[in-house]
């Protein structure tokens, strides 16, 4: 009788339910917390989205099913698309425009940033996505991880845990994978081409910015308002000066809170059936395919301008800034150029097209939200 | 709708949206100069208008008929300070 017990433990036990795919779940989610703790890569959401990997991946925890906890955060702030949305508004909050406003021209350069999210998109359906995949795998290029979890949550909530996984790798590996591409296409005279010193921005230009811009943008793309009015509702709380406290608890303890709770219900995504697919491994490469045409785009585009634009030359380095990884992108082009010239300061050119990126990553994900979600 | 269509027309839109943000940004840079300059002329006009240290020598006087009333053990109204300067 005893034994018979026993047996029906076991059997209940989760050892007994154990996988290979979820023994090799464990395992991957073992390597994010070790990329993040021991290498330091994208710590804040790798924690979390390590522990949702392992957390759901232990059989029979019910933790990813209906009434479970992580099911429950989840359905309430990732399928609602409230937490994502939340980050944005810290994002916004801890963004300066100030080089934007003081060079107005690196807007375009993070129109043409935006290339990569087509060309990925194109090639997904080259292999066999359907258009509403496509469009989040594209979202990866803007190397803007909430917007890449906002694009897929919305498009196809199916891939949610490869296509996070994908943007942040990329955000993490940008000093990595766009040097190569930025040396490749420009010369060393370009590289060495000095910018002049950026105007200073008077506060009123800052504070009117946001409220103009989200109202012009919401009315040509109505899809953009949750994103562009978050991210601009942060920025307006940091400029206007008079909602210290506001502003503080969005940039911070709220986006924590948010990050928090999004990295462990997307890692909760990441069962062994979903996420151990040759699949996943397609959105991996179409990410990175999407995030090396972003910077190629951004660069050549600066090229062609200082072709038909008269005035100061641009520095064809600050262009991969115009993929949105803030600001680790513009810190690449900033040792770029000083690899070049080491008296040669791109950093605050480099942070206009950055800044810019997000803006142009917000309304392409904006038009691919009206157009097929 | 294809890919290549959302392609094409996303970015145009695109363009088109951040070029006309570009548009925005120039006029809102040129009326912000235009504003600030102004403020930065009333604010100089308005400190012509005042006249010069008149305030300021005033409290001078006091603080030093206190000083010099303290050192010579007499009343601050007992002590006169003369601004005559001297001939050279």
């Amino acid at each position: 009788m005893m034994l018979e017990a026993l047996k029906a433990l076991l059997g209940t036990s989760g050892l007994a339910n154990l996988t290979p795919g979820n023994l090799l779940m464990l395992l991957i989610g073992a390597v994010m917390l070790y990329l993040a703790i021991i290498k330091k890569f994208e710590p804040l959401l790798l924690v979390p989205l390590g522990l949702g990997v392992i957390l759901v991946n232990l059989p029979l925890s019910g933790i990813m099913e209906e009434r479970g906890l992580l099911y429950l955060v989840y359905h309430a702030g990732v399928a609602t698309e409230l937490l994502p949305l939340i980050i944005f508004l810290g994002v916004g909050v801890l963004t300066d425009f100030g080089p934007m406003l003081a060079n107005p021209i690196t807007l375009l350069i993070g129109a043409a940033a935006q290339i990569g999210l087509f060309a990925a998109m194109l090639l997904a359906i080259v292999f066999r996505f359907d258009l509403s995949a496509a469009c989040a795998i594209g979202s990866i290029g803007g190397a803007d991880g909430p917007l890449a979890i906002y694009a897929a949550a919305r498009l196809a909530p199916q891939i949610l845990g490869p296509v996070t996984i994908a943007a942040y790798s990329y955000m993490a590996l940008v000093p990595i994978i766009q040097p190569p591409i930025m040396r490749l296409l420009t010369s060393q005279a370009e590289r060495e081409i000095r910018m002049k010193q950026l105007r200073a921005v008077s506060r009123r230009e800052k504070i009117l910015f946001p409220v103009i811009s989200t109202i012009f943008v919401g009315l040509v793309l109505p899809a953009s308002v949750p994103i562009m009015g978050m991210l601009m509702s942060g920025n307006l709380l940091r400029e206007c000066g008079v909602t210290e406290r506001l502003r503080d608890t969005a940039g911070s303890a709220l986006t924590n809170i948010a990050t928090l709770f999004l990295g462990l219900a997307v890692g909760a995504t990441m069962n062994a059936e979903r996420f151990l697919r040759v699949q996943t491994l397609e959105i991996l490469g179409l990410g990175l395919f999407a995030f090396a045409v972003s910077t190629a785009g951004g660069i050549l585009f600066v090229k062609f301008l200082n072709l038909v634009k008269r005035g100061d030359p641009i520095n064809p380095l600050i262009g991969s800034a115009g993929v949105s990884a803030v600001p680790m992108a513009a810190r690449v082009s900033q040792n770029q150029g000083q690899k070049a010239d080491p008296h040669n300061f791109l950093l605050m050119h480099a942070m206009g097209p950055n800044v810019a990126g997000v803006i142009g990553t917000t309304v392409v994900v904006s038009l691919f939200i009206s157009l097929v979600g | 709708m294809s890919g290549l269509t959302i392609t094409a027309v996303g970015m145009a839109l695109t363009f088109l949206v951040l070029g006309a943000l570009v548009i925005l940004v120039m006029i809102l840079g040129k009326v912000g100069r235009l504003l600030s300059s102004r403020e930065i002329e009333k604010a100089r006009g308005a400190k012509k208008r005042q006249p010069p240290g008149r305030e300021d020598s005033s409290k001078t006087i006091a603080i030093i008929s206190a000083v010099m009333a303290a050192y010579l053990g007499k009343l601050p109204s007992q002590i006169r300070v003369s601004c005559v300067r001297r001939k050279s």
